[in-house]
């Protein structure tokens, strides 16, 4: 039976590592006495996919994760059960039972919602809204990057951004962003941070940011 | 402290590495009791990762988070990135459960596992800010406590403590904290716990003790136990689940202190056993459960708890190991009962490479048994093979050393002459020697060490006659050298220490980060010619600067052992005939279970 859990992960836990997490959950299942199933092979681990791993020490309240289980469960059992097995800052917020044939989770991240604050030194003018606007409206971002294979490659990020909207609260510069989490084209908000601080002096040193992934969008059925 | 949560999360945690390290709230954290009697700051002498794969520690956090109106916190030491941070930011060191202060706890413990955790110590009072020496403290500082393996010789380090306890704390701990809920001043609980067995009072003038003598815990079987450990998110070194089977060894080995501090054998019944880790997977989840103590599979019921074990759990993907594993038949069986499928590598200890030796240290392991283990683990699919041995032992020739290689050679051997169609692959064997420190207690104390000269000159030999394809590792016998220091050392060695923590020493045990300049410098500063410390002779007359410590057993006894090792004459273990070491003389007869 596969099971699509909705997680959120805050506070002193938006410390720990992706695997890390991963393997909170297995043994929070194991705590909880609901058996996981196992893959075959030489070194069998426990069937759990999640969604591509947060920004580093970025706090989340709504991360997915999928596991199939041995044996049938209840969507809500499973959610309190497992729900007092795991730490108070990683809880459950919502399970479903995902249907035979349906998309997995993989294929079905579409953006993820952010919240990006960049805290000054200093209060930061109002009008820097106005060139920030400018810069995320251009048909046309292109950002470069080191790939996998250690070469340079420049990639337009503009149609991987879904929306961005810009604040200023004293010191702190907080920015919005709706950002693809598409398979092959996901956007890490950490790429924003650095835009930013490539195209604006003010925040070239910057080095006090805070993310927080307010939510993740599947596609609706 | 809320506000100093806040400021680190924001200021100073995002900026230091693996910072999951110093936010504590980890699964089964026992949060702090509101308005204890006593607060209780325990403090382990290295990083995070080393000091949460300690069970000594687990087993104290929730004995004395048990007991009613004391509450336990832990603190680790910080790696130095993040000390710069807390040292820029003033912020003083703070527990993992509140984020306190240390500096305000009623009482600092320390658990002190090895030689070398001594200038860390120093580097966590520093950083806590609380005075190093006792005599300097006052009411207003934490009483300073401290216990673990070395305190059979607590003389080097006993300047900085208050009051350190022998031999086995979990009742003596609770015990301790009842007299201090009962007790008008530091110097009166001081006073009354100084009549506690277990319990050194090392620096007040007017307490004067005589015949210190260990604290044991009578029987495995009634004593608190780890029920709840914490589950770290950072995986320490040992990330599993660590049931202690037994206290204490049979084997008798001559080099080995804690076979002998640790005596009278207490085994945990196959009922205790089984409970005890069904409670522990329940509350903790882990995958892996692993039997520790001195020698597990000595225990009696070793296989049959082993194969309870893996029948049980199996299903559940929780794996069974063992820490170490003896060369002899009964091992190898042992492994194909855990069956496990990850083919590592495999881990032995016979200590000596020709058959002289291992009877003079009396590790009793023939070559037959090496040799026919080795082709069993061959035969189990196991092709990578690790041999610890240690040189500079007592009464060591050349021709020694070179059995080492001898032995590598013969295994060599055995695995080119097997099949190459079926034989495991690839060919690993690694080599790794140590340097011998003589050590209290046991029946090599009056040895000198070997200078480094001589262990140098033995590794180089080593290494030149070492077969092809057999790796070799050698320990720098610089740390050595300075463990043998400390483990028969003085009162005044505590001044060293601090000289060298002042000369930027810490960490010491970490070997690429020993900074043995600062060591040289700090010992030159006392003027102390250290290998010469190390490596000055005793005689059975002389009075051992550990003498007034009483581990219950006869130095009649060690004097024997050390004859019977020149005369290469072993000693069986106890469960097989006992030697009269003298713990029966306090305890009774053994009867190893309880």
């Amino acid at each position: 039976m596969k099971y699509r859990i909705k997680y959120f992960k805050k506070d002193r836990l938006a410390f720990i590592s992706h695997l890390e997490s991963a393997r909170v959950f297995e043994r929070a299942f194991r705590r909880a006495n609901i058996e996981l199933l196992y893959s075959n092979g030489f070194n069998p681990h426990p069937k759990m996919h999640f969604s591509p791993p947060l920004p580093l020490f970025a706090s989340s309240n709504g991360e997915y994760m999928e596991t199939e289980l041995q044996e049938e469960i209840n969507s809500d059992e499973l959610k309190e059960t497992i729900n007092k097995a795991l730490p108070e800052d990683m809880q459950i917020i919502q399970v479903e039972k995902t249907q035979e044939g349906e998309i997995s989770l993989g294929k079905s991240l579409h953006f993820g919602k952010y919240k990006i604050t960049l805290i000054n030194d200093n209060e930061i003018n109002n009008k820097i809204i106005k060139n920030l606007e400018e810069l995320f409206s251009k048909e046309e971002i292109l950002f470069t990057k080191l790939n996998k294979k250690k070469r340079f490659v420049t990639k337009d990020i503009k149609p991987l951004i879904f929306n961005i909207e810009f604040e200023i609260n004293c010191n702190k510069l907080i920015i919005y962003a709706n950002l693809s989490l598409v398979n092959n084209e996901i956007l890490s908000p950490t790429i924003i941070v650095n835009i930013i601080k490539e195209n604006f002096k003010e925040f070239k040193d910057i080095n006090k940011v805070k993310i927080e992934k307010i939510d993740t969008i599947l596609f609706s059925n | 402290m809320e506000n100093l949560k806040d400021y680190l999360f924001t200021n100073i945690l995002p900026f230091v590495e693996r910072p999951a390290r110093y936010i504590g709230e980890e699964f089964n954290m026992i949060k702090p009791k509101e308005n204890p009697q006593a607060r209780f700051a325990f403090l382990f002498p290295d990083t995070y990762e080393i000091g949460m794969s300690h069970l000594g520690m687990k087993i104290l956090y929730e004995v004395l988070n048990d007991t009613e109106g004391v509450t336990c916190e832990r603190a680790f030491a910080p790696e130095e990135d993040m000390a710069n941070m807390l040292k820029e930011h003033n912020i003083p060191l703070y527990t993992l459960e509140s984020f306190s202060m240390i500096k305000d706890f009623d009482f600092v413990g320390v658990t002190i596992q090895f030689e070398m955790c001594y200038t860390t110590i120093l580097y966590m009072l520093d950083l806590a800010g609380i005075p190093f020496y006792a005599k300097d403290r006052t009411k207003e500082d934490p009483i300073l406590v401290c216990g673990g393996p070395c305190t059979c010789n607590p003389e080097p380090f006993a300047d900085f403590f208050d009051l350190i306890m022998l031999g086995e704390g979990e009742e003596v701990l609770p015990h301790l904290m009842e007299i201090y809920k009962n007790s008008s001043s530091k110097d009166d609980f001081l006073l009354k716990a100084s009549n506690v067995e277990g319990v050194y009072i090392p620096n007040i003038d007017s307490i004067k003790q005589e015949n210190i003598e260990k604290s044991i815990i009578k029987s495995m079987n009634n004593v608190r136990c780890v029920e709840k450990p914490i589950v770290p998110y950072v995986p320490p070194v040992h990330d599993r689940l660590t049931l202690e089977v037994m206290r204490g060894c049979f084997r008798g080995c001559r080099f080995c202190q804690a076979g002998m501090i640790y005596r009278p054998v207490r085994q945990k019944s196959m009922d205790t056993l089984k409970k005890q880790a069904r409670d522990l997977i329940k509350n903790t989840g882990y995958e892996e459960i692993s039997l520790s103590s001195l020698s597990t599979t000595d225990h009696f019921h070793c296989k049959e708890m082993i194969r309870h074990l893996v029948d049980t759990y199996k299903d559940k993907h929780i794996n069974v190991s063992l820490p170490s594993l003896r060369m002899d038949e009964f091992s190898l069986d042992l492994i194909k009962e855990m069956g496990s499928l990850k083919k590592g590598s495999l881990t032995f200890a016979p200590e000596a490479g020709s058959q002289r030796m291992r009877n003079v240290i009396n590790k009793n392991l023939s070559e037959e048994e090496i040799l026919s283990t080795i082709q069993r683990v061959y035969n189990a699919g196991y092709s990578k093979i690790k041999l610890y041995f240690m040189i500079g032992l007592p009464y060591e020739t050349y021709e020694d050393i070179k059995a080492i290689a001898d032995l590598a050679g013969k295994i060599k051997d055995i695995y080119y002459s097997m099949d190459k169609k079926t034989r495991p692959r690839p060919f690993s064997l690694t080599v790794s020697t140590s340097c011998f420190v003589p050590k209290p207690f046991t029946a090599f104390q009056w040895f000198p060490q070997n200078t480094m000269e001589e262990f140098h000159e033995k590794q180089r030999y080593l290494r030149s006659i070492m077969p092809n394809q057999v790796k070799y590792n050698c320990h720098d016998s610089k740390l050595s050298m300075l463990e043998a220091v400390f483990a028969k050392g003085e009162r005044f060695l505590s001044k060293a220490i601090v000289k060298a923590y002042e000369n930027g020493c810490i960490f010491d045990s970490w070997y690429d980060n020993l900074n043995y300049e600062g060591w040289m410098k700090a010992f030159d500063d006392i003027s102390l010619d250290p290998i010469k410390y190390a490596t000055r002779v005793y005689s059975y007359e002389d009075t051992l600067p550990w003498d007034k410590f009483n581990y219950n057993i006869d130095k009649d006894f060690l004097i024997k052992e050390n004859e019977k090792a020149k005369e290469e004459i072993t000693t069986p273990p106890c469960h097989e005939k006992c030697s009269s070491c003298g713990i029966s003389k306090k305890y009774g007869r053994c009867k190893f279970e309880v």
